[in-house]
């Protein structure tokens, strides 16, 4: 009788998630139910999303890093099971996902928040418990039961320039008892690989003390009522299961520090670009920590106060965002406005400081001649651009200060 | 009731003929200018357009929408040749350049396309592209979308860069006949019915100054068919390239039927909603 209504649910179709075998049981059947083959496939799409977006980070030193810490987190995978992979996204936004073609992605916001190498690792760990218990598919099978619209997501978000988190977050969205295990399974992982298992609650509370913003909406990698929850558990967990695992953090390895200044670095700029001025202000506390070049933070210091400067209504715009208060976006950017010369008198001390630290800073020249082309002194801004010119021939931004520096001289002639 | 119902009826009549006497007296336009359009038209000459953005889903009964990923390349390689003709056609010279092999190549160059588009997506909000304003008011926007916007248009060598993103949707026909039931129950039950649209796409297109990053012009469109024909729409108000030597201009514009600006553009509101 048993045997009839597993045929029968057999010939229906009908596969359940705990009937999913994780990736290192020899039994895994990868890609032999046709729900994870429409999965594998929109993985697919949204990995090509992000590359043809340029979204996938190609910093050797980095991606090497990050590829080499996961493998030594893994657990052996069984045969015919997809390899484990692991890109670093850039963008700023600490998150990272897990798609059910076993490929892991870590931002570089994340990176750049993880205070250490066990916290960076305990992600990965987290991370890789998805892709080895399959989490993508199990949720994905419930969903089909459930009859759960997804993919909305996309939409909603078209326009936003993050297109990719629809259908990620579609395929990377799992249960609270999946997010559970994964926290189990990945704190096993980083306990095998030598790491002391308070670095994944360690990491998870700083998650927890991030500013709104920070972290992707929806992420278990942002601040939400259940984080101290998690937390405790884990706590208990490890007191229970691992009492003599090392509550000291190991030394980072110097390929850490290589790594970290990088990823400081670039989710600095990342921010400045999309001008979320306040948190890069936060990244720019965060560098200062560790970084062995304070020039180069003055020069962003100048740089973020320049853009504040530069577009008041910006500002005012990351200002509301930052502190919640959407009406009161005209109030700021009022504010922004009225501070404009303060702004700029600070972006030029910023950049002095940046060239009292290192003389042949060019890009602090740039600074301090786009802080005197926006004030209007011509001779000033011709003086600073033009050492910036000559530094190097193959500046990428050369048409664009050239322009600049030829629409400066055309005001300075009528003048 | 019935007289509230009614009392309401003219009061939504009157408010309707109230705004249709000012349309007819207050030209309107979805299109967006910078200040400075005129002057930073001077040094604009060839333009090249980015890859367009597509995003074409059909909503089906389950929720499990399905995106339309061949229909979308076909759309994106419509949209883009249509746009290179309705550029050509305004005086700019169209320069072909291959983004896919170059940012194949080069993933800084994609990083700074994808800058590009957030940017706009980040200002549109602020300039509320899609919406009619009076035509007087269209040359008040003093956006910039950065510095992204000059590594894209050296890579190509051109002047200015085109940005184009479309969005639609269909919907499957369990979806449809689920519509269908819901609006029919609707009618019972409360004496009208609306009939939602079985597709819908809209349409983003704007001029950038590939130097300043300023943009210089944008507008939008939107339809209940799903197809590429919309950006043609978008693209009547674009202005046509000024010559440096001959300031008064004799590029011809084509006599194309539409105005420079389309008032008669469906503004974003008007766009059919994919999630109705």
């Amino acid at each position: 009788m048993r045997g009839f209504v597993c045929a029968l649910l057999l010939a229906a179709g009908a596969a359940h998630a705990a009937d999913v075998k994780p990736f290192t049981d020899p039994n895994h059947n990868f890609g032999a139910l046709k729900e994870e083959v429409r999965i594998l496939d929109l993985s697919v799409l949204a990995h090509d999303e992000l590359k043809s977006r340029g979204l996938l980070y190609e910093d050797d030193v980095v991606v090497d890093y990050v590829r080499a810490l996961a493998a030594k987190l893994a657990p052996t995978f069984a045969r015919y099971a997809p390899p484990l992979e692991v890109f670093v996204v850039r963008d700023a936004l600490v998150n990272a996902f897990a798609l059910p073609t076993a490929r892991i992605y870590i931002n570089l916001g994340l990176m750049s928040v993880a205070e250490s190498e066990a916290q960076l690792a305990a992600v990965i760990a987290h991370e890789i418990a998805h892709v080895v218990e399959r989490h993508g598919l199990k949720t994905a099978l419930d969903r089909k039961r459930k009859i759960i619209a997804s993919h909305v997501g996309d939409l909603l978000l078209f326009g936003t320039g993050l297109v990719y988190l629809g259908t990620a977050a579609s395929l990377a969205s799992y249960s609270r008892g999946e997010e559970k295990e994964a926290d189990l399974k990945g704190l096993e992982y980083l306990v095998n690989a030598g790491y002391p298992a308070t670095a994944m609650p360690a990491v998870f509370d700083v998650f927890e003390s991030m500013q709104p913003g920070e972290g992707a909406r929806g992420s278990v990698y942002a601040s939400h009522p259940e984080g101290r929850q998690r937390i405790a558990y884990l706590n208990e967990t490890i007191a229970s299961r691992y009492p003599d695992s090392p509550a000291e953090l190991p030394a980072d390895s110097a390929q850490y520090g290589a790594m970290r200044d990088r990823v400081l670095e670039e989710n600095i700029r990342i921010r400045l670009a999309r001008q979320r001025f306040e948190l890069t202000d936060r990244s720019l506390e965060r560098a200062r920590r560790y970084t062995a070049d304070p020039a180069l933070l003055e020069y962003y210091l100048g740089e973020v106060r320049r853009g504040v400067a530069e577009d008041p209504a910006a500002a005012g715009r990351d200002r509301a965002q930052m502190s919640n208060q959407p009406k009161k976006e005209k109030e700021f950017t009022a504010a922004f406005e009225a501070e404009r010369t303060k702004n700029y008198a600070a972006a030029v001390s910023h950049y002095q400081a940046a060239l009292g630290l290192r003389p042949d800073f060019a890009l602090a020249h740039r600074g301090l001649g786009m802080v005197a082309y926006a004030e209007g002194r011509d001779a000033d801004a011709i003086l600073a651009l033009e050492t910036y010119l000559a530094s190097d021939d193959d500046l990428k931004d050369r048409r664009y200060v050239e322009r600049i520096v030829k629409t400066v001289k055309r005001r300075a002639a009528n003048e | 009731m019935s007289r509230i119902t009614s009392g309401a009826r003219a009061i939504g009549i009157a408010v309707c003929i109230v705004l249709l006497a000012a349309c007819a007296t207050k030209p309107t336009t979805t299109a967006r200018e910078h200040p400075d359009i005129d002057t930073a038209l001077l040094d604009v000459e060839r333009v090249v357009v980015a890859p367009a953005i597509v995003s074409i889903e059909r909503i089906v009964f389950s929720g499990e929408n399905e995106r339309l990923t061949a229909q979308e390349a076909r759309i994106a390689a419509e949209l883009e040749a249509a746009t290179a003709v309705a550029l050509g056609a305004r005086g700019y010279e169209v320069v072909p350049f291959d983004f896919n092999a170059a940012r194949e190549a080069d993933a800084d160059l994609a990083f700074a396309l994808n800058q590009v588009t957030e940017a706009f997506n980040r200002v549109k909000g602020d300039m509320q592209l899609g919406r009619a304003i009076p035509e007087e008011k269209k040359r008040q926007f003093a956006e910039s979308l950065g510095e992204a916007v000059n590594q894209v248009a050296d890579a190509a060598d051109a002047d200015a860069v085109v940005i184009v993103q479309f969005g639609g949707f269909d919907k499957s026909g369990g979806q449809q006949a689920k519509e269908m039931a819901s609006s029919i129950l609707l009618g019972v039950l409360l004496g009208s019915t609306a009939i939602q649209p079985s597709e819908g796409s809209y349409v983003e297109v704007a001029l950038v100054d590939g130097v300043t990053g300023n943009l210089l012009w944008a507008d939008a469109a939107g339809a209940a068919k799903l197809g590429s024909e919309l950006v043609v729409r978008a693209l009547a108000s674009v202005p046509a390239d000024i010559d440096p030597t001959d300031p008064a201009s004799d590029v011809v514009v084509p006599d194309d039927g539409q105005p420079a600006s389309a008032p008669e553009t469906l503004a974003v509101e008007e766009a059919p909603n994919p999630s109705a």
